[in-house]
């Protein structure tokens, strides 16, 4: 069930209804564990099992860990707990990565065949859930947060179906607190995910879902097009990617708020980061803050040196390219960032001996190239994570560097990625000077409700034929 | 991060209240618009046909309409302008209009007769193809199959729909999403007609052949056969084509509640209202016909018997009329076999019904025919 789609729209509605009709707070907790089970198991129901005892197996050693006073058991439950949880997501995820990647090896060592892939589904949304029930676990061990008592607080905080499949990265100690709050309708709030919702399905449907249309035929067959439209292909691809996952968080956000929580932001408008450094605390932030805090401080983070700091930054950002996908080239995906960030560290300390040029990066001209120059970077390093394997992104490579006059077009008229790119950038430069609220603020309801309704109804009437699932949910 | 506002609770409550009102009502009244205003939209067959017979009556507007519905068999053989027909001196000369469908059975040539009354066209005369394969209401010629691939649903549409097709959920979603999210359904079409350069090539190429596809060669209605057949191959292919999804259905053949019902809805239509109504079976080639078992013959003439019993409607048997030759596959006749067949049906058929004269009884349907021509 996609939140962009009609069924969605009908089981949204419908459980909106009876959530605010209900008068205890613990039975609209039960109710939101009920619709989230259900909302999963339209995917598989053996897998929403799963997840359950998966998490009441987490429940109870979290409890473990705070009731233990040896050290020692408290490491030992922490480490049964890491080990389930990272085990299921490489059975589930990684397995055949690795026989695969086994094979491979062995065969060009001259060796026969040994491995067979697995046949196994990998569960929706695994990496972020486990993520959770990691940092929820660590949390408790380093004594951040105390163990949920109830366990269907607990598996609400889990099952969430705002964000159960595509994120944001929820922190124990933000969400579970708001399950205990007593929730009142409130129409401001209403409204404010209401915005939230609809932001998130134009930008899924119109922007997203379009430029896919760019995209896809050109990175399946970059050869056979013209360099122009490889070009295209590989904005339309950033921009998809974006429109895409912060379309869903944006609706994860708005159906939360509806429902009286409260998700954290996940983007905040990344393609205006001056840097990439910028760009990490802006794109992706609640797996950018939880890299952060669970894996590159632990590791050392920046204190101990240099090489240190750049160790920890590959170690960090290879296993962030890892996260997205069992392929080497997401892997090879985050080892690009990883030296891209390497790189801007030694910019921006050779920068600060260079007062002049500094000076001229920090000027609003510089500021505009330092955004277009990041901008390029990311969408060049994104190629390896679009492509299916390494010898599609060196094509794609090829056509963007060599000229190919007599190849194919664009598969769309180019007037419809113009048009989206308009709308983008009109869209950023809105949303980030704020501009456009006192105006809204004044104008009478009909006229938004109105506007509203045609944003809705854009977004189905340029969502284009097929629909596609959420690039996020494979990870 | 971009900026959202927040209101005072009562305009927040407002503002919800509008976008709602806004966004439900406005479905139904474009699927409503559509279907009164821009019908060649939604189901460009339908749509541009009807216009297109609009036009030839508003050239002619005290000419009595002669309307022949049907399948493709229909769609494809029967060319009004070959008819030689004789009229009545002193009387307003009939405009016979060909509006066959292709895959119409019984329950959409309801549809569709229902659809052309209440778009305001009032039929003198009704000729009505009937053929035992589409009474089955299986296989490749079931009609919740037709229904979702060539009709697109109209709103009116809808509970027709649900009384024939209640226990078919995949023509019932299609239905309701068509007249509730019609902006969502046609957003292709929309695109088309408002802004192509937002739309595939393909999809545009398909838009533009669904098009070409629904506008008539000629001012009868007509439409030459797109895929005749021209080498041997091709006739051995039609033929095998024809094996696979005819002769199973004349082998066994059972005639389906529904498609039994839908026919004697439509017959009692046409008994409340002052048309003339014949039924025909059209011409089949001698391979086809040899498919009927003696039981399925059994079965047609016990089905033809009973409902002649109970409608006097003339049926008349038109399956030996065209020789093999002129068939480019197991049901549908090439280009050079149209004329003479549509001239005779014109002399024995459409001729006596316009001047109320009785059919000659050879080509009434044999068993049924001797009574029928002598109460005529």
């Amino acid at each position: 069930m996609l939140f962009c789609s009609i069924s969605f729209m009908v089981f949204f509605a419908v459980l909106l209804c009876i959530y605010w009709a209900l008068p205890w707070q613990r039975a609209r907790v039960w109710l939101l564990i009920a619709a989230s089970f259900y909302f999963y198991a339209t995917w598989n129901k053996w897998l929403a099992v799963l997840l359950c005892i998966s998490t009441f197996i987490d429940y109870l050693l979290a409890l473990g860990i705070e009731k233990s006073q040896k050290n020692r058991r408290r490491k030992l439950l922490l480490y049964i707990s890491l080990f389930a949880n990272i085990g299921l997501l490489c059975y589930f995820k990684y397995t055949n990565f690795f026989l695969l990647s086994l094979d491979e090896m062995l065969i060009a060592a001259g060796a026969s065949s040994w491995f067979r892939s697995l046949q196994v589904i990998v569960p929706v949304g695994i990496s972020f859930y486990t993520f959770e029930a990691i940092n929820y676990m660590v949390d408790v061990y380093r004594g951040n947060i105390r163990a949920e008592r109830n366990f269907g607080n607990f598996l609400l905080f889990i099952l969430f179906f705002p964000h159960l499949v595509s994120g944001p990265i929820v922190r124990a100690r933000d969400f579970l607190p708001q399950i205990k709050r007593p929730k009142r309708f409130d129409w401001v709030r209403m409204h404010l995910g209401l915005q939230y919702f609809l932001m998130g399905l134009f930008k899924k449907l119109a922007i997203a879902d379009r430029m896919a249309l760019f995209a896809d035929p050109v990175f399946d067959h970059a050869l056979d097009y013209q360099t122009s439209a490889a070009w295209i292909a590989m904005f339309a691809y950033a921009m998809q990617v974006y429109c895409d996952f912060s379309g869903y968080t944006d609706m994860a956000i708005g159906t939360a708020h509806m429902l009286g929580y409260k998700l954290a932001e996940n983007f905040n408008m990344p393609y205006l980061a001056a840097n990439i450094s910028e760009f990490w605390n802006r794109w992706h932030i609640s797996l950018s803050s939880w890299l952060r805090d669970y894996i590159f401080i632990p590791l050392g983070g920046s204190r101990n040196g240099e090489w240190k700091t750049r160790r920890n930054l590959i170690i960090t950002m290879t296993l962030c390219g890892l996260w997205h996908g069992a392929a080497w080239q997401f892997v090879g995906f985050g080892f690009l960032q990883a030296w891209l960030l390497i790189i801007h560290r030694a910019f921006h300390r050779w920068c600060k001996y260079k007062p002049t040029l500094d000076a001229a990066l920090r000027s609003q001209l510089g500021t505009v190239f330092r955004i277009t120059f990041t901008f390029v970077c990311f969408c060049l390093s994104l190629i390896v994570f679009r492509s299916s394997s390494f010898g599609h992104a060196l094509e794609m490579y090829t056509r963007l560097l060599t000229a190919a006059p007599t190849a194919l077009p664009t598969p769309v008229p180019e007037l419809g990625f113009w048009l989206t790119v308009g709308i983008m950038l009109a869209g950023h430069l809105l949303g980030r000077s704020g501009i456009w609220i006192r105006p809204a603020l004044r104008l009478p309801a009909p006229m938004l409700g109105f506007s509203y309704a045609v944003l809705f109804g854009l977004a189905l009437l340029l969502e284009p034929q097929g629909a596609k699932p959420f690039i996020y949910f494979q990870f | 991060m971009p900026r959202l506002f927040l209101t005072r609770a009562s305009q927040g409550k407002r503002i919800i209240f509008w976008t709602l009102f806004c966004a439900v009502i406005s479905q139904p009244a474009l699927s409503l618009y559509l279907d009164k205003r821009r019908l060649e939209v939604r189901d460009p067959l339908y749509g541009h046909r009807l216009n297109h017979l609009r036009r030839r009556l508003a050239e002619s507007p005290h000419s009595p309409l002669f309307l022949i519905l049907g399948s493709s068999r229909v769609k494809y053989s029967i060319r009004p302008a070959a008819m030689k027909i004789h009229y009545v001196e002193n009387a307003s000369q009939p405009i016979v209009y060909n509006f066959g469908i292709n895959g119409m059975g019984t329950i959409r040539a309801l549809m569709h007769f229902r659809r052309l009354l209440a778009d305001g066209i009032r039929p003198k005369w009704l000729l009505v193809e009937i053929w035992p394969p589409l009474w089955a209401e299986a296989g490749f010629f079931r009609e919740s199959r037709m229904v979702q691939g060539e009709d697109d649903q109209h709103w009116r549409d809808l509970l027709l729909l649900c009384r024939y097709f209640r226990n078919d959920r995949d023509v019932l979603r299609q239905a309701l999403q068509k007249s509730f999210t019609p902006l969502r359904a046609y957003r292709d079409v929309l695109l088309a007609l408002s802004m192509q350069s937002l739309l595939p090539p393909e999809n545009l190429c398909e838009f533009q052949k669904r098009i070409n596809d629904s506008l008539p060669a000629d001012s009868g209605g007509w439409f030459p056969l797109p895929w005749e057949s021209t080498t041997p191959q091709e006739d051995d292919f039609a033929h095998r084509d024809g094996e696979e999804n005819i002769k199973p259905l004349l082998q066994s053949l059972h005639i389906d509640p529904r498609s039994d019902a839908a026919l004697r809805e439509l017959l009692q239509e046409w008994r409340r209202r002052d048309i003339q109504l014949a039924l025909i079976l059209l011409p089949e080639p001698s391979w086809t016909r040899s498919w009927y078992t003696p039981q399925t013959h059994t079965v047609v003439r016990e089905y033809l018997i009973r409902l002649r019993r109970d409608y006097p409607v003339p049926i008349i048997d038109a399956r030996t009329w065209v020789s093999d030759d002129d068939f480019s596959d197991s049901t549908h006749m090439r280009k050079k076999g149209v004329p003479a067949f549509s001239e005779r049906l014109g002399r024995d058929v459409v001729q006596p019904m316009i001047k109320n004269q009785p059919f000659d009884a050879k080509i009434l349907f044999p068993g049924v025919g001797q009574k029928l021509c002598e109460e005529h």
